[in-house]
């Protein structure tokens, strides 16, 4: 039983112990972080606020490293790791003569910190750089492939885990997917990254057009059944205090493809009729996307009054559905908790049969 | 009443509308009308025109009840961010007003100590409560927090070694008697937030703040306070100063004495009455007092809208300016009032700051005496819920009254000021109801005034006590 060491192990990692089955070239993971990021000797779901995983987080990476078959160590600018310890578990694992993936993030991080002399067997993913189409004729070219995007109200929203989720369901029922997901570290999942001239700076129509070619070349070379595109960030402002994010990507993503499916994914609080239909409204009329399925994501923004600033909080799945899902007024939208046992084979049955409707 | 009139200078109207957080510019007339000041036909007519335009609407709000509270085990699992370390009960010295005097409803000074184990077992409740804060803030308190010096050092080591990847930052209130060099040099390198109890000239310095002996404390207070400046002259300047001005003070000549003081002159200094929350005597300030602060305040504001140069104006004021900046953040992006909600003012306990006494009982915070109907939980059993919930929804105590509040979204009482001897009273939070609506009437005005004149609030965000 082959492992996969994945370092620090932090909410932003959680896929690797909720998919771990699609985890290329491996068929395990092991969770290795350290202690200050408050998850040692806990249930790798902890992070996450789905189900109980059955894997609990270790902060022994010399240990771990004696037991897995490769390590993959991700950049989280958020904590207050120093490069110092990035190198050592890097250099550790390399002693340890075992294959290592970093992203691209990390690498870009570590070489500022002067840390640079990365061996040839070090490999990085990230973003594909190579997907810039030189020029391309202003002409929207038609996805003869049926298309599901995943859209966010924000970071945090479960966005990843809802494209690994669909992934799966649909290449266990047989469909050959394609998946373009928003994470750098998205092949070692099997799928291919979005492309990296998205998240340059340019003009919207030429990144619409772009990615449409880019996604009509990918339907062409390899013949999907069905292809998940995930779109980054939000779909709007939702911080009234910080405007950071005006859903940029997924207009440019919805613009470029005529989605068949979009799947939004909200932060679980409790939404009125009003509030719904603004989100509708938004997604269809701005980002190209009819949105009829809505995923509670196990997150919450909640304002500190006293700073005014906002922050996230985890709220466990079983929380949800008890608690936030049942007063929504969702209509004829249909609601999910994507993190919940069933309910990822759920949204994915659902869009199956809307797809073979429409045949 | 949901909404208040008032006038500032230059006869210039305002009505604070509390259901959606406006603040908007009336003609003379609809001002005298909305007080009633023409009739109850003028006042009629008036309201309806400005319901028409979506102000002065009949209330939708229909029950106290703060939002966190549906969400409070998942708080107190996730977002635990503040932990506030009671590492003695003892201190060198015998301040006549200090809440651990006998004077309030409260413990007295002991030779309690905080024990490492309970100290170690303190931040890993903290950091496995705290998942979802990239960062936290850990504080020492006391008595005097600097009696356990030994013991900060190796709470600050224990989470050094143990702890990597967790942004921590430390702060510590303290007489600063016994802030030798040593003690200097490892709070500059550790960058601890000090905050230093000093009470102005020395004579007040000596009579109020002495130690056990009655002998005064200011020339080890300053000696020490120059050996830091001349160490660390940078940490010097980001430390504060917090000087608790008793009723029979010359408040002006406490700022006089930090104002031409070679060593403090640029030191923010913030000026703290004397607290009345769970103080046994009642305590009331003079005249002078108030018109000393007044004029203090005025003079920060003058000095936002330019008219004054920041040498003229006392640096904690400016904290002031930063009060009305938040306040225009609110109105400016609050939306309508919902159907249920709760006064502004209670922060989450336990959740925005955790307060661990030397036993390892859990309070809200320092503010609030250790008795035991203010636990609310331990390192050994966790957090009380239940116990929480009630402190959190403190408004439902007083729910009639606060529906019908102009200030509701602007009150800033918490549960501290609600305690009545040892007891959470109803009578006790809406006995200073008035004084509430007072301060927060006069900060609009205020913010009226600074805007009127164009002042730029986003300078001040963020600069608050």
């Amino acid at each position: 039983m082959s492992k996969l060491l994945v370092y620090p192990y932090e909410e932003e990692l959680s896929v690797f112990c909720r998919f771990p089955q699609l985890v290329q070239g491996y068929d395990s993971v092991l969770p290795i972080s350290p202690k200050g990021l408050g998850l040692v000797g806990q249930d790798a779901a902890k992070c996450d606020g789905g189900p109980p995983t059955g894997q609990i987080v270790s902060s022994d990476l010399e240990s771990a490293l004696l037991q897995c078959e490769g390590i993959f160590i991700n950049y989280a600018p958020q904590s207050a790791l120093k490069a110092e310890s990035y190198w050592k578990a890097l250099d550790l694992a390399l002693k340890n003569d075992k294959p290592v993936t970093i992203t691209e993030s990390l690498r870009a991080f570590l070489e500022e910190k002067g840390y640079m002399a990365f061996p040839d067997s070090v490999k990085v993913t990230g973003y594909s750089v190579e997907d810039t189409l030189a020029t391309v004729p202003e002409k929207l070219y038609e996805i003869p492939v049926p298309i599901i995007t995943v859209l966010g109200v924000g970071d945090k929203s479960n966005k990843f885990d809802l494209q690994l989720g669909l992934a799966d369901f649909f290449k266990k029922a047989g469909y050959n997917v394609s998946l373009l997901g928003t994470k750098e570290y998205t092949s070692l999942f099997g799928f291919m990254p979005l492309p990296q001239f998205l998240f340059e700076g340019g003009c919207q129509k030429e990144k619409i057009l772009q990615f449409n070619h880019f996604v009509y070349k990918l339907s062409m070379e390899t013949h999907p059944d069905i292809i998940i595109v995930g779109c980054p960030g939000a779909i709007m402002p939702n911080n009234p205090f910080k405007f950071d994010d005006y859903g940029e990507l997924a207009f440019v993503i919805g613009n470029a493809l005529n989605a068949d499916i979009s799947v939004l994914s909200l932060y679980a609080m409790s939404y009125n009729n009003q509030a719904l239909e603004h989100l509708h409204s938004l997604c269809k009329y701005r980002h190209n996307a009819n949105v009829k399925r809505l995923n509670l994501a196990c997150k919450r923004m909640v304002m500190d009054q006293a700073t005014l600033n906002y922050r996230y909080v985890t709220l466990n799945q079983e929380f949800i559905k008890k608690e936030i899902i049942p007063p929504i007024p969702a209509g004829e939208m249909e609601l999910y908790v994507g993190l919940s046992e069933g309910e990822m084979d759920r949204l994915g049955a659902s869009i199956e049969a809307e797809l073979l409707q429409n045949i | 009443m949901t909404y208040i009139v008032f006038q500032v200078p230059g006869k210039l109207n305002y009505l604070y509308d509390r259901e959606n957080g406006s603040l908007t510019k009336i003609e003379e007339t609809d001002a005298s009308a909305l007080k009633g000041l023409l009739g109850e036909e003028a006042q009629q007519e008036c309201i309806s025109r400005f319901q028409a335009q979506g102000l002065c609407l009949p209330t939708k709000l229909k029950e106290i009840e703060h939002p966190d509270v549906h969400i409070l085990s998942q708080l107190t699992a996730y977002r635990v961010s503040e932990m506030v370390l009671q590492v003695t009960q003892n201190c060198n010295l015998r301040c006549d007003y200090c809440v651990y005097s006998g004077s309030y409803y409260n413990r007295t000074h002991s030779a309690k100590r905080m024990s490492k184990e309970t100290a170690f077992k303190a931040v890993d409740f903290l950091m496995e409560h705290s998942t979802d804060c990239d960062s936290i803030h850990i504080g020492f308190y006391g008595g005097e927090p600097l009696l356990e010096i030994e013991l900060i050092k190796k709470v600050v080591e224990y989470i050094e070694n143990e702890y990597e990847g967790k942004h921590v930052s430390y702060g510590l209130t303290t007489n600063a008697t016994r802030l030798t060099e040593e003690t200097a040099d490892f709070m500059a390198n550790k960058g601890f937030n000090l905050l230093v109890s000093l009470d102005g000239p020395k004579e007040y310095q000596n009579t109020q703040r002495c130690y056990v002996d009655g002998k005064g404390s200011y020339d080890d207070v300053l000696e020490n306070l120059r050996s830091l400046k001349m160490r660390h002259p940078d940490y010097f300047d980001l430390m504060r100063i917090n000087t608790v001005v008793p009723p029979n003070r010359d408040l002006k000549r406490i700022l006089n004495f930090f104002a031409e003081n070679e060593t403090l002159a640029r030191t923010e200094c913030l000026v703290t009455p004397v607290t009345d929350v769970g103080n046994k005597n009642e305590i009331e300030y003079g005249e002078s007092f108030l018109q000393t602060m007044l004029i203090e305040r005025t003079k920060a504001l003058l000095y936002g809208l330019g008219y004054l140069e920041i040498d003229s104006v006392t640096p904690s004021f400016f904290t002031y300016l930063g009060e009305l900046a938040y306040i225009q953040k609110i109105i400016t992006t609050y939306g309508l009032l919902p159907e249920k909600s709760h006064p502004g003012g209670p922060c989450t306990p336990g959740v925005r700051r955790m307060f661990v006494n030397v036993e390892g009982k859990i309070f809200p915070c320092e503010r609030i005496g250790e008795s035991s109907q203010m636990e609310i939980g331990s390192l050994d059993d966790g957090f009380n819920e239940q116990r929480i919930c009630s402190m959190l929804n403190i408004g439902k105590l007083t729910e009639k009254n606060c529906k019908e509040c102009w200030a509701f979204s602007l009150c800033g009482q918490c549960i501290a000021l609600s305690i009545d001897g040892e007891t959470i009273s109803a009578l006790k939070r809406l006995s200073r109801c008035k004084e509430v609506q007072g301060n927060n009437f006069t900060k609009l005005r205020d913010l009226v005034f600074l805007k009127e004149n164009g002042f730029d609030f986003e300078r001040f965000e963020g600069v608050r006590r």
